[in-house]
């Protein structure tokens, strides 16, 4: 979008702000190649605790029998256990759900928009005349309001 | 509508408080919002008339 708006005010006004440098910027960052993905974000932190909880079943005096033929309050109460050691809140804990957000593509719940208010508008385009100038200002201010 | 649709609806809206709604720059934010495809065509045949600095 920022490479849209900026080719487009070179086009109706080339030479007034320094928008020709800025294009080839642009344009040469996005013609990198994507990075190799790495281990990082929410998908570090779930494998951190993971390697944890098991390390932490390591340290138990007694043996915990696991399988579908066992009981799995014992189970449970050994999660109940490391959590409360960690201070981790099992509330709403996303048992089927997680699996979803650590997917690459996976695109979280978008925040309700949230407009300028006259004055945030008015501070905004205060002192500019220009068009290009004011429309620069107005997303700027509302990309900030919005992430 | 997607959070770029947002923020271009909410711009042009306020820009239109501003500058006259006929002026290029105002139709051009207009097309864009109305008719995406159309202006996406155009967009595209003004960047390829942009000159690239040779190095």
């Amino acid at each position: 979008m920022a490479l849209e708006a900026l080719e487009y005010i070179y086009g109706v006004r080339p030479g007034k702000v320094d928008t020709r440098t800025a294009i080839e910027a642009l344009r040469a960052a996005l013609a990198q190649p994507e990075p190799e993905p790495v281990l990082s974000g929410l998908p570090m932190v779930i494998a951190g605790a993971i390697f944890d909880f098991g390390g932490f079943l390591t340290t138990r005096d007694n043996v915990v029998e696991i399988g579908a033929t066992a009981n799995a309050s014992s189970m449970v109460e050994l999660i109940k256990e490391w959590a409360a050691l960690r201070g981790l809140s099992l509330d709403d804990a996303a048992v089927l759900s997680w699996q979803e957000t650590i997917k690459p593509d996976y695109a979280p719940p978008q925040r309700e928009w949230q407009g300028l208010t006259d004055e945030e508008f008015n501070e905004a385009i205060d002192g500019l005349e220009d068009l290009a100038d004011c429309w620069m200002a107005i997303e700027a201010k509302l990309k900030e309001k919005n992430g | 509508m997607t959070n770029d649709d947002k923020l271009l609806l909410e711009c042009y809206s306020k820009l239109k408080l501003l500058f006259n709604p006929d002026v290029p720059l105002m139709k051009d934010l207009r097309q864009r919002l109305e008719k995406p495809s159309l202006w996406r065509k155009r967009n595209d045949k003004r960047r390829e008339e942009i000159p690239v600095k040779s190095s």
